[in-house]
């Protein structure tokens, strides 16, 4: 855990250096961007690079650069003409609750359904779970997300085809018409994620059913339900909340496409137009700020790990 | 192991056979594209667009008439070279960086192992999305840009692998005999270290094919070549009204997959000694 | 694959049985058996366990969780490996208390701490609360007698209680073992391969080879005069200091693959007295002097 709390500092460090690293050795010229298809006069074009700091050296700028990230400067959008940060503040939450919830549907069902398959490996249940789960985790999220458009908004109108709310409502109604919005996407990047967690649920259960322990609680006379969730998951929760903390880029990937899908103003929709338009500052804006959600969410998991593990002592 | 043991083992599972088989007609398509292909994948014919699959059209026609089987068939090359070289690239990196660092030991070891660490942590998809943006997205870009991100696995399991033979009694017979350093790499560490990298090489390859339908989704793709995600990109706004044009390159990128996937597991039983039998 | 083939033995009320046998001869399973604890693969295949009149067999699945832990009990080896990690020691044993008395969590905690102080843990209600891995092997071998002991059992099965445990925790458990014994009626089924403490503590001994009993006696005529050939060889391979001896004594060739025994006596292959029949029959128990019996072709 101390460890974790001395090297991520670094890692954001590094992650900035090399935001910077790219931003500089990518072709094309910064200035251009200001004067692009108009004729500018080189004094023009060698003011507007003073002014923009390029003359100075290499080192200097990026000390500039890591200062303005500091005050919360990420840049400035020309396509949306605001600040990165600002834009990026009014889709994260969008993002984050869809992120979230779905991270929570996926986390709680694989983690039952994994207990379950690790009831009777290698049964025709458990083997038909583990290759739909595989089917599930290799078609690509967007596609998915498709399908579930075209199936349950378009063809089967049950659901809005995407957006956050409709117009025109109030009061409970509007809160009702936002909860019909969020189920389909929260549905579709809980579904694609799924099978991670159960599959590590189910090796994770399978290793610790193995165990001497769980003999003994057999011998006190628990009933099965007791071997598998006072016991068993007890002990098998503890390389899951390990791992995560890796799963969150994943599915922050996913939602980046699902939001695209379902047109979710978050994140998603902000890179895709960002993509579209050519607007770098935000593309690398989301890149720092999702680099630091990852990390940020790694020293949340290391903490939940050693309250969960009384082997840890911190 | 001797390959026909080998392949005894892995003919134990059906699917992973399926699954190789498949992946193999994949590669077969993706040499023989131009030959199969019943249209010219650009060719246009505003005249016959939309068109629902038909015994003409198998797949249908897009908004520019053109034959989506045959724009399919081509997109079957993009994946195939970027999982490859995807794949070459990030293990070779891999390789390199996992037996220099546990070969040459001391602080060329801790040096390469934060390194590895560092990029192992790095939202890998984001990054490779913003050096795509930045670099422009053709082909060259995106296959380097995965493959110097993608090898930390490899690297991992391949200093585990040198680490743990280094010390054995063979290793250091080898030596007194004389025998130089990096011929005892080649010939006694590595063979016994390529199976789980072949295992994990085949479920990245996988992982490459899927980054970057979803990078050519997002915009971020080769125009000028023929990607499934960029297809499934340009049939957003007509979804309403030609179902087949997202429906079938997914259905053919997700059944590759699939098949490489099961390859990788059907490898994974096959070569790494499990408790599988019960 | 038999691991136990054909056992037979009684355990009478307040007493100990000692089971007694090299690793692989399939006393641990036995014990298993008892409480059909038998890890699958693994089945019992055909046979009775009486408990009392009941046939323990015959019992469903929710019926035999009840008699478990509180008519029989089972304590392990290695007790590291046989407790909970991340339970405290103190909810363990009232878990123990709570699936087969009607009280509550404070009650049920109270009787653990004093299950504890049964087995002799000093300071039993700040122990309760640590974890395994912060007590001594010793403590949580104790633990897991505690356990066993927790709800008065009839019977406790005590698989190698004293193996993991250096020489002086040894006689302190045996010591408690023998006073709970004393106090309660408790039997006691002990399986190990020690025949040390076997001498010291039971009443019978049951000798076990290859999922085969050997010798069934009672223990003061039993070191007195062994019958069957393999325990006469167990006894004369246990070094003494009052001889003067240069070698060690040991059983001829190796024990017997599982999966593949030997045909008629499973003994045979390594026996100094087998003969023709011996390879051909399996003996059957026959009852030599009062009360003790052998399987072996010498005496039938």
């Amino acid at each position: 855990m101390l460890k974790r709390i001395i090297v991520s500092p670094a890692v954001l460090f590094f992650i900035v250096l090399l935001n910077f690293l790219l931003m500089k050795l990518a072709p094309g010229d910064p200035v251009r961007m200001f004067v692009s298809g108009t004729y500018a006069p080189p004094e023009y074009v060698e003011a507007m690079r003073h002014r923009l700091g390029l003359d100075k050296p290499l080192y200097e700028q990026f000390l500039i650069y890591i200062s303005r990230l500091v005050q919360g400067d990420l840049g400035f959008s020309f396509v949306h003409n605001a600040a990165v940060l600002h834009l990026i503040g009014g889709r994260l939450y969008n993002t984050l609750l869809l992120t979230g919830l779905a991270f929570i549907l996926s986390l709680v069902l694989g983690i039952l359904l994994g207990v379950i398959a690790s009831k009777k490996p290698y049964s025709a249940l458990d083997n038909s779970a583990s290759f739909s789960s595989l089917i599930v985790f290799s078609m690509p999220q967007f596609w998915v997300a498709i399908i579930f458009l075209l199936l349950f908004a378009l063809y089967v109108p049950i659901f809005p085809p995407g957006g956050l709310i409709s117009v025109g409502k109030t009061g409970v109604d509007y809160w009702v018409d936002f909860l019909w919005h969020l189920i389909l996407p929260t549905f579709v990047l809980g579904l694609t994620n799924l099978a991670t967690f159960v599959r590590l649920t189910r090796a994770s259960m399978l290793e610790q059913l193995g165990k001497d322990y769980i003999l003994t609680a057999w011998g006190k006379g628990c009933s099965e339900r007791d071997v598998l969730y006072k016991h068993a998951l007890r002990n098998a929760l503890l390389p899951i909340v390990t791992m995560i903390g890796l799963r969150l880029p994943w599915l922050l990937y996913g939602a980046v496409l699902i939001e695209t899908v379902f047109s979710w103003p978050g994140l998603g929709m902000l890179l895709y137009d960002a993509i579209f338009s050519r607007d770098y500052n935000i593309i690398m804006g989301i890149f720092t700020i999702i680099s630091a959600l990852v990390i940020v969410f790694g020293l949340i998991t290391d903490l939940v790990y050693t309250y969960v593990d009384p082997r840890i002592a911190y | 192991m001797r390959l026909a043991e080998f392949w005894l083992r892995y003919r134990k599972s059906r699917l992973a056979v399926v699954g190789a088989a498949t992946a193999s007609i994949f590669v077969l398509i993706s040499i023989f594209a131009p030959f199969i292909t019943p249209f010219p994948p650009f060719e246009q014919h505003l005249e016959n667009k939309f068109l629902p699959p038909s015994s003409v059209n198998i797949f249908g026609t897009d908004q520019l008439g053109r034959d989506l089987l045959s724009r399919v068939i081509f997109g079957t090359r993009i994946s195939m070279m970027i999982g490859l070289l995807v794949t070459l690239l990030s293990t070779l990196i891999g390789i390199l960086v996992g037996a220099c660092g546990a070969f040459v030991g001391g602080e060329m070891d801790e040096l390469l192992m934060r390194i590895t660490d560092l990029t192992y942590c790095l939202p890998t998809f984001f990054l490779i999305l913003t050096a795509l943006a930045l670099f422009g997205p053709n082909l060259i870009n995106l296959v380097l840009v995965m493959g110097t991100t993608m090898w930390p696995v490899t690297a991992r399991l391949i200093r585990a692998e040198v680490l743990s033979v280094k010390e054995k009694d063979y290793v250091l017979a080898s030596k007194v005999c004389g025998v130089g350093s990096a011929t005892i790499l080649f010939s006694e560490v590595l063979p016994n270290a390529i199976y789980s990298v072949i295992v994990a090489s085949t479920l990245r390859t996988a992982t490459a094919i899927l980054y970057e339908a979803s990078l050519s989704f997002l915009g971020l793709g080769d125009p000028s070549l023929v990607s499934w995600g960029w297809i499934i990109r340009e049939s957003l706004p007509f979804i309403r009204i030609a179902w087949w044009m997202p429906i079938f390159p997914g259905i053919v990128l997700s059944t590759l997959v699939i098949a490489i996937n099961l390859t990788g597991d059907g490898l994974n039983d096959a070569l790494n000694p499990q408790l599988k039998e019960r | 694959m038999k691991a136990v083939d054909g056992i037979s033995f009684e355990i009478d009320r307040g007493s100990c049985v000692g089971l007694v046998g090299e690793s692989g001869s399939g006393k641990s399973v036995t014990g298993l058996s008892i409480m059909r604890l038998v890890p699958p693969p693994g089945r019992i295949v055909s046979g009775k366990i009486l408990l009392g009149k009941q046939d323990l067999t015959e019992l469903s699945a929710s019926q035999m969780q009840k008699v478990r832990g509180k008519k029989i009990a089972i304590s392990f080896q290695d007790p590291m490996t046989y407790l909970n990690p991340v339970h405290r020691v103190g909810d363990q044993i009232a878990e123990a208390v709570v699936l087969h008395a009607d009280v509550g969590k404070s009650e049920a905690t109270e009787k653990a701490i004093r299950a504890m102080e049964k087995v002799r843990i000093s300071d039993a209600a700040a122990r309760a609360k640590d974890y395994p891995h912060q007590m001594s092997g010793g403590m949580r071998q104790r633990c897991l007698l505690a356990i066993a002991l927790s709800c008065n059992p009839d019977l406790l099965i005590a698989d190698e209680p004293t193996t993991s445990v250096d020489v002086v925790t040894q006689a302190a458990i045996l010591r408690l073992l023998r006073d709970v014994k004393n106090e309660t009626g408790l039997s006691v089924m002990l399986i190990t391969h020690n025949l040390g403490i076997v001498a010291e503590f039971a009443q019978k001994i049951v000798i076990m080879y290859a999922g085969n009993i050997m010798e069934i006696g009672d223990v003061r005529s039993f070191f007195h005069r062994p019958y069957h050939p393999y325990t006469r060889a167990l006894l004369e391979s246990v070094p003494r200091l009052d001889r003067n001896s240069h070698t060690l004594t040991t059983i001829r060739g190796v024990i017997c693959d599982p999966i593949n025994k030997p045909h008629g006596c499973t003994f045979h292959p390594r026996c100094d007295f087998s003969e023709e029949i011996c390879r051909r029959e399996k003996p059957h128990m026959i009852e030599v002097t009062q009360g003790h019996l052998v399987a072996c072709h010498q005496y039938g």
